[in-house]
């Protein structure tokens, strides 16, 4: 072929852009050397715990295998305007791919477009220390609540759904709200409509003071990091506060339970926004146990303080007295120096 | 007045505990399901079917109308230890809303072919009529045995061995394929076992697609294990057996039953070894190796010619597959990252169940999935015109960059524009380097990947044969810019180079708003023939001065083998007083050689408009000079010649709106418009358009181009595209 076929000289072009790869692989020691400075805690947290009470399987989907769930670590770091907390697993964490997850080709990457897809991890922070101060409960589904030592004043939600996660939480918790008062009114009467919206605007406020739900976040081979801004701890995350944190699988695909709704299943109830519940037995798309408890939370992997047991924790629910289990929460600064931090191996 | 009430907020949710009771040991039944409506818009004006492409024989295709589908999903927990789920679909293919229904028969019966434009047959064909189907049914058993942790009898999507071996079916085929699963563990479940007998898919899993004639019996019989005894390590093993077998038809005793004999017969087997002693630190290493058999018999090919279709090649193979992976994460915790492959992926590789789409079983970008095909505006065979050749998918060809797999047998049917293209990986070999940096809001990567192939060889790597008799099919050609799963060419010495950064950044302005860019370069040469005793004609054959005539004096490679059997020489012909051949003869190496440099430019932002409602919109530019051969090899005279200058702009808006956090809708709108400025090269005289060639092909009377060796033409006009499409969908999930 001739010459004057030949493009024009891209030479300058293939520079530049050799030379961005380049960058890229240079960049580190810089960043590398002021990160380890800016490392608040780490927790660890032993192999092989992801089994809830010790009787949870996952489930026979093919996304979820074991150590997925498997928490090795959860650490905070001071970032510029907040703090970026991070999670590694035993495993490498399956990213989203684009792939079909419906009839009409929806791409997991448009659904789930954080990188991940499979877990939902919830952090609740006590930031006074004061017992009786604060919140016992968790988030709809968790089954469970805080030791009243603990009680949280925020909750960090990392879900691959967080705009609908949060939006999920609200109606629900505004549903439940209208029925308790619908309830303390003798239940006869329809709920006034100014009622109805002064409820939903006051759950909406105090779930968006209380509850965040990260939408800057990094996946990194077994390790997802989520920044929370200091404008929502009021400051950068702090060692002397007690942290409960805990996974539980995450459900992309929220399916409404026509036999709660309608009421004709009562015992039937939402297992919460975008989360995969515990049955009794062997399932596909939930995980199993052979543990006959309603109250079984499904939460697969929690970081304890030293001395205890996550087995023992989670199944420690009352089904008769309707008593849920009842978490601690881990106070970094009050733990040994770095090497035995959390539980111990 | 403010409601004289406080909330303490989550106090509610101690309703939830007593209600939960997630832990019931009865019988459980729940019916829930899915219904999903489509509408597609677009200015190719096609109405054959739902979805944007399907290129099969007899099937259609469109870009515009709208339908409803329903599916059912049923879930029976008999008892602890069984459990039976099964699925009714509505057919959803040419269910437009415009048929009422699905009543009578819109195109009289005069077709029901649904092919292209066909209307179908309403009510008569199944593609038209709204009728709900059984798409499968599976049962469980999970019996508690020490030995088996479960047995699963029925539908299973097959997603939990190898894409290299036995890929997970894609989603709309999930429940397709059927077969006996059992699966166990051992040594506290650091031990797990799977084995399977899968009922061989008789639409695609064997020669030229089909399982014969004799399928009922066909079957693939899989078992992998898999050993992680800590979290540092990991090891696993598989092996894949395929049966395909006829009925003998030279047993004429049929007094002691029907012997029977092999079509194709195909032995998978793979190593797999992980190594992660930390957070900072993974590697994995597979091995696979595959040999096969397929026989002529009862539609199995024996050859190809230039441009055969099959999931394998013909007659009897084998080779390996392999690739080792190292990432090394967030070094010195600065959040820089490197990820390095290694990969080699065999000519002559083959699983017949390996994964055909919705797997990605190399870390490189690869090829961008707007080039999918041959043609400038991705048409195949476009050069013969007709209603049946031209492009399906349309110029914007589908999204992104494609998925690699390790098959020739991919499937990109039943797609929309708005999803990745899946393309062929069989024959790569390369090294890939992607460099990664996040910190705070951004997050950036880049790549650099050198790939040559195992399939660079002369005359199908076999000049005792002629090229038209071919082992290897060759599927659409690799001509043009993309040909999304043609691995295999009669003459190929390819190397490409990809080259490319991206980034993301979320600008801490209001809800934070998304912006994302790409910079990616690809250059790619092919000098394809590279020996002149290749040449389809001796040296000087068609004189150049004086009086202008080849003397057809073929020159033979091996004996009776010339490729002038398949680049004949052209005729002289004149043309408003100028004289010359039809087509320059082909009578250099260089003739056919491929050089592409390419550029492509993306940016993009995207914004969380409210709670529900999520927007984006980005551009992205092409940039190609392509040299494809000249009007001597003509793109093997099949093909439409993308020689030239390709320039490519596609705008993409996209929202989604979630409903109640159950239903959601959303909506994709493309506007893709570029040009082609075709450079064939010289040494051949220009030709114009008559009246046949511009009804057939669509190009203006009298307008300049050249026709080839099979009365194939292709323009030398600019080209200038313009596709506007649009797909918006609304899915409820109850």
């Amino acid at each position: 072929m001739t010459d004057a076929r030949r493009a024009p000289s891209l030479r300058p072009l293939h520079a530049a852009l050799l030379a961005a790869v380049a960058l890229l692989a240079v960049a580190a020691p810089a960043a590398a050397r002021a990160a380890d400075d800016r490392v608040i805690f780490r927790l660890t947290d032993p192999l092989g715990d992801d089994h809830g009470d010790g009787s949870l399987r996952y489930p026979r989907s093919n996304d979820l295998k074991r150590g997925d769930l498997d928490i090795a670590s959860f650490s905070a770091r001071e970032e510029k305007g907040g703090t970026f907390f991070e999670v590694t697993f035993a495993r490498r964490i399956r990213r989203t791919e684009p792939r079909a997850i419906d009839e009409g080709a929806t791409l997991l990457t448009d659904v789930a477009r954080l990188g991940f897809y499979t877990f939902n991890v919830d952090v609740y922070v006590d930031t006074d220390r004061k017992p009786g101060s604060g919140n016992v409960q968790l988030l709809p589904g968790r089954l469970a609540e805080l030791q009243p030592e603990y009680a949280w004043e925020k909750c960090i939600a990392l879900t691959p759904r967080p705009w609908d996660a949060g939006d999920e939480t609200k109606r629900i918790l505004t549903r439940r709200q209208r029925m308790e008062e619908l309830k303390a009114r003798g239940g006869k009467e329809k709920l006034p409509r100014e009622t109805a919206q002064e409820i939903s605007a006051e759950v909406n406020r105090l779930v968006d003071e209380k509850v965040f739900f990260p939408t800057v976040v990094q996946v990194n081979g077994p390790t997802v990091r989520f920044f929370v801004p200091a404008s929502f701890l009021g400051g950068p995350a702090r060692p002397e506060w007690a942290y409960v944190v805990f996974v539980t699988g995450a459900d992309i695909l929220q399916k409404l339970d026509l036999a709660s709704l309608l009421g004709i299943d009562k015992k039937a109830a939402l297992p919460g926004p975008y989360l995969i519940p515990v049955a009794y037995g062997s399932w596909e798309n939930k995980f199993g146990t052979d543990t006959i408890d309603e109250l079984l939370p499904p939460i697969v992997d929690l970081v304890v303080p030293p001395g205890a047991s996550q087995e023992k924790l989670l199944g420690s629910s009352d089904p008769e007295t309707d008593t849920p289990v009842r978490l601690p929460g881990v106070v970094p600064a009050d733990l040994p120096p770095a090497g035995a931090a959390g539980k111990a191996r | 007045m403010r409601a004289k009430h406080t909330i303490a907020l989550l106090a509610v949710a101690a309703l939830l505990i007593p209600a939960a009771a997630l832990a019931q040991q009865g019988p459980q039944f729940t019916l829930g399901g899915t219904t999903y409506t489509k509408w597609l818009w677009g200015n190719q004006r096609y109405q054959g079917a739902l979805y944007n492409f399907k290129d099969a024989p007899g099937e259609g295709y469109g870009d515009n109308g709208q339908g409803t589908e329903i599916e059912l999903l049923l879930n029976a927990k008999v008892s602890k230890a069984v459990e039976v789920k099964a699925r009714l679909h509505s057919r959803f293919y040419q269910n437009f809303w415009t048929n009422g229904g699905g009543w009578g028969n819109p195109s009289g019966g005069t077709d029901c072919s649904g092919s292209g434009d066909s209307v179908g047959c309403g009510e008569f064909d199944p593609r038209s009529n709204q009728y709900v189907k059984l798409r499968g049914v599976t049962v469980t058993l999970t019996p508690g045995y020490k030995w088996i942790d479960s047995a699963t009898i029925g539908s299973n999507d097959w997603g939990m061995f190898d894409p290299f071996v036995v890929g997970r079916m894609r989603y709309i085929d999930r429940d397709n394929v059927s077969g006996l699963l059992f699966q166990g563990s051992a040594l506290d479940r650091t031990l797990t076992w799977d084995a399977a007998r899968i009922s061989l898919y008789r639409l695609f899993a064997g020669p030229s697609y089909t399982t014969g004639n004799f399928h009922a019996a066909d079957g693939g019989y899989v078992g992998q294990l898999h050993y992680t005894p800590s979290s540092t390590w990991d090891a696993g093993a598989l092996v894949e057996w395929t049966n395909d077998i006829e009925v003998d038809p030279n047993d004429n005793n049929w007094d002691n039953g029907r012997n029977t004999t092999t079509r194709f017969r195909n032995t998978v087997a793979g190593i797999k070894l992980g190594v992660h002693p930390s957070a900072g630190f993974d590697a994995r290493a597979a091995w696979y190796y595959s040999t096969y058999d397929s026989v002529p018999i009862a539609g199995a090919p024996a050859n190809f010619g230039i441009n055969g279709y099959s999931p394998v090649p013909a007659g009897q193979h084998s080779d390996w597959s392999g690739k080792v992976d190292v990432d090394l994460l967030n070094l010195g915790g600065g959040g820089f990252s490197v990820n390095l492959e290694g990969f080699h992926i065999g000519a002559e590789y083959a699983s017949i169940l390996a994964a055909r789409r919705e797997s990605d079983v190399l870390l490189t970008e690869g090829h961008d999935s707007t080039w999918a095909l041959p043609g400038p505006n991705n048409a195949a065979y476009g050069v013969f015109g007709g209603s049946g050749n031209r492009s399906i998918i349309g110029y914007g060809g589908w999204e992104g960059n494609a998925q690699q797999l390790a098959t020739v047998n991919i499937d990109n049917q039943f797609t929309d524009f708005n999803e990745p293209m899946a393309e062929t990986a069989i024959g790569w070999e390369g090294i890939t380097i992607v460099p990664t940096f996040q910190s705070g809001a951004l997050d950036m990567s880049a790549e650099y990947s050198y790939i040559t192939y195992d399939t660079n060889w002369q005359a199908w790597g076999d000049d005792s044969r002629s090229i038209t008799n071919s082992l290897y099919p060759a599927m659409d050609t690799q001509t043009g810019l993309g040909s999304y799963r043609s691995a295999y060419a009669p003459f190929q010495d390819k190397t490409t180079h990809i080259a490319l950064v991206k980034g993301k950044y979320v600008i801490d302005a209001g809800k934070g708003i998304d912006v994302f860019g790409k910079i990616k370069y690809i250059k790619e040469t092919d000098n394809r023939l590279n020996e002149a005793r290749y040449l389809p004609y001796a040296a000087g054959d068609c004189s150049t001065s004086g009086t202008l005539e080849c003397k057809g004096v073929k020159n033979y490679y091996s004996p009776g083998n010339s490729t002038a059997d398949y680049y004949s020489n052209p005729p002289v012909i004149t043309v408003n007083g100028v004289t010359g051949y039809k087509w320059k003869p082909f009578d250099s190496v260089s003739d056919d050689d491929r050089d592409l440099k390419y550029w492509m430019v993306n940016l993009g932002l995207g914004y969380q408009l409210t709670s529900d409602l999520y927007a984006s919109a980005e551009y992205v530019h092409f940039d190609a000079d392509l040299q494809d051969g000249n009007t001597a090899f003509q793109a093997y005279n099949l093909m439409e010649m993308a020689s030239g200058k390709h320039l490519k702009n596609q705008v993409i808006v996209k929202a989604r709106y979630t409903l109640g956090g159950l239903s959601e809708c959303g909506i994709v709108y493309e506007y893709n418009y570029g040009t082609f400025d075709p450079d064939f090269g010289g040494g051949f005289v220009v030709q114009y358009a008559d009246q046949d060639t511009a009804n057939n092909v669509k190009v203006p009377v009298g307008s300049p181009g050249f026709a080839g060796r099979y009365g194939n033409w292709n323009s030398l006009l600019k080209r200038d595209f313009d596709q506007q499409r649009l797909k918006a969908y609304l899915k409820i999930l109850f």
